[in-house]
């Protein structure tokens, strides 16, 4: 179900919150164990939380989010609820305080249902990195979700709830939601506040929604964005209201760069092609761009990544917090040693300060392109959901994996994967949608406009 | 789907025109004493040439040309954000303690650093 659904329903009294939480609790009983989705559930909590929720006043219940269940990725701080980010070194931590992503959606009224898998400190892009067990693509279980944010991917496309949230370095929340069939988008950076996130790249990281249409995504982005004085590198320029104010679309350009369409498995190109088709009939204008070739964003992505993260895991000292470096599993330990090495003295500027010169260049490159189009459109993904193990021992994986996500990463724009049909296969394909700083509802717009002509979102996997 | 991850880096290998050398060589035992990991025999082994592996193929930056390009730390255009000086509501020392490993005396307890006798 979508929230828009759910509300409807909640407002005519279908059904009380605590009888919608009880679905989705024995729905993630239901299916746990065959798609390892969730790290931690919150029963107890959930359902004490939706009896409060079913006796409250009518200012509480035009809340926007009122009674919705969400998830949350299990590497967002929860006060009082286990936060691991999917690592044995946090596998006891209970943080003392919420992230503020988490309390801006308690005050929205949602009901926190549970934490989802990830890969470890949100270390690749396939949720095989996590010390709590790989999670299982609901389309086909023997297939990887995608990750780092696979699980949340995972208890969407499942409707074990029906939206999530996640966190995206570069792809985490897009790459886990083409492969799932889903929505997903990774905001502006900064517009969404990253206090309470276990850092992995500070000047990448980014929080959004995993839902099943973008509205229900651009509602929840809505509750979440905005100014947060805990994190200095949020952004204060007002919220959008998402979806109110509707550009025509004929007086939208798409851009298509040809360059992201290049040694891509043939039927996402195919299907990315005939979502270009189909959003030219709905009116918009197509116009073919040259933009910087996304490979070249691996090794840009990948000094940047390794470096920020052995910064960022310098303070997991096992004293304050958690366990002791021991714990670390072989990713993290190979993620610490090459930043360490890149940001080591004489290294430091043939690769860090070299890499931050060369993001300088991609962020021209989308500039000069944004002079001509309103959004760029490519594939999401070179490959559809690969089989489970195809991450292991590959020491690249993701950033190969996410290479049509790196460069709208590394120059901060906001990004989102809209789904576009199915293999032969049967699996999910989606397409990206690229904004300039803070055009997030462009992103939204353009969406939709798609999503109603094509509505990929009724259908279902099979589990 | 692996044929097209294959043709992808090998193209983009010569496309970049990178000349790859096996010379890259990583001093592990440095690197994991300035990581403060310690590393069992066979995992130094194994990590080193993931490392190298890496890095060959990250040397790829070097076919961009950045010389008269200035770097980008972060996308936001902030600068100096700063915050008045004055305290707020924060943890009491029970939350803040509540997850160290050893305390003592309503403080966080560390491993001694100087000997006794200095």
């Amino acid at each position: 179900m979508t929230i828009t659904d759910i509300t409807s329903d909640l407002k005519e009294k279908k059904y009380s919150v605590t009888e919608l939480v009880t679905t989705y609790l024995s729905r993630i009983a239901d299916t746990q164990k065959r798609l390892n989705s969730f790290i931690t559930t919150t029963q107890e909590e959930a359902l004490s939380r939706a009896k409060q929720l079913d006796s409250a006043d009518t200012h509480t219940r035009d809340l926007p989010l009122f009674g919705i269940p969400i998830a949350l990725k299990d590497n967002l701080s929860t006060k009082d609820i286990k936060t691991t980010a999917a690592s044995t070194i946090l596998s006891d931590y209970i943080p003392p305080y919420n992230a503020t992503v988490v309390q801006k959606l308690i005050d929205a009224g949602a009901v926190i249902i549970g934490k989802t898998n990830l890969d470890a400190w949100a270390h690749g892009s396939s949720t095989e990195n996590s010390d709590f067990g790989t999670t299982k693509n609901p389309w086909d279980q023997t297939k990887l979700p995608g990750g780092s944010s696979g699980g949340s991917a995972a208890a969407v496309a499942s409707d074990q709830v029906p939206v999530a949230i996640g966190t995206e370095t570069a792809g985490s929340i897009r790459q886990p939601a083409a492969w799932c069939g889903i929505v997903g988008v990774k905001p502006t950076y900064g517009r969404v506040s990253r206090y309470g996130l276990i850092a992995m790249a500070s000047s990448l990281d980014c929080i959004g929604p995993l839902a099943h249409t973008t509205r229900d995504a651009s509602l929840v982005l809505s509750v979440i964005a905005g100014h947060d004085p805990l994190d200095a590198t949020s952004l204060s320029q007002p919220v959008s209201e998402y979806l109110t104010k509707t550009r025509l679309a004929n007086t939208i350009t798409i851009g298509i760069p040809k360059k992201y369409f290049e040694d891509i498995d043939p039927q996402i190109a195919q299907k990315t092609k005939e979502a270009i088709d189909i959003l030219q009939k709905k009116g918009v204008m197509i116009k073919e761009i040259d933009l910087l070739d996304p490979r070249l964003a691996i090794s840009v992505y990948t000094i940047l990544q390794r470096s920020e993260v052995s910064s960022n895991l310098a303070r997991m000292d096992g004293i304050r917090f958690g366990k002791d470096r021991t714990n670390f599993h072989a990713e993290a330990k190979r993620r610490i040693m090459l930043g360490t090495y890149t940001l080591s003295s004489g290294y430091y500027d043939q690769y860090y300060t070299k890499a931050q010169k060369a993001r300088t260049l991609f962020i021209n490159d989308f500039q000069k392109a944004f002079e001509s189009v309103d959004v760029i459109l490519t594939p999401t993904t070179p490959t559809p959901a690969l089989p489970l193990g195809s991450s292991q021992d590959k020491d690249m994986f993701g950033e190969i994996a996410d290479q049509l996500v790196e460069p709208s990463t590394i120059a901060g724009l906001p990004g989102i994967n809209i789904p576009c049909g199915f293999t032969t296969e049967g699996l999910p394909i989606g397409m990206q949608l690229i904004a300039p700083h803070l055009q997030e509802d462009l992103l939204f717009q353009v969406g939709k406009l798609y999503e109603e002509e094509t509505m990929w979102y009724t259908k279902k996997p099979t589990l | 789907m692996i044929r097209y991850r294959i043709a992808l880096t090998i193209s983009l290998r010569n496309e970049c025109k990178v000349s790859y050398n096996t010379s890259m060589h990583i001093d592990i035992h440095k690197l994991s004493h300035l990581a403060h990991l310690s590393l069992q025999p066979d995992e130094e082994t194994h990590i080193q040439e993931q490392l190298e592996d890496t890095l060959t193929h990250i040397q790829m930056l070097s076919s961009i040309d950045t010389t008269t390009i200035s770097p980008t730390y972060q996308v936001t255009n902030l600068t100096n954000v700063t915050r008045e000086d004055t305290s707020s509501p924060s943890l009491s020392q029970k939350e803040a303690l509540r997850n160290a490993s050893h305390t003592k005396d309503g403080y966080f307890q560390v491993p001694a650093i100087f000997e006794k006798n200095q």
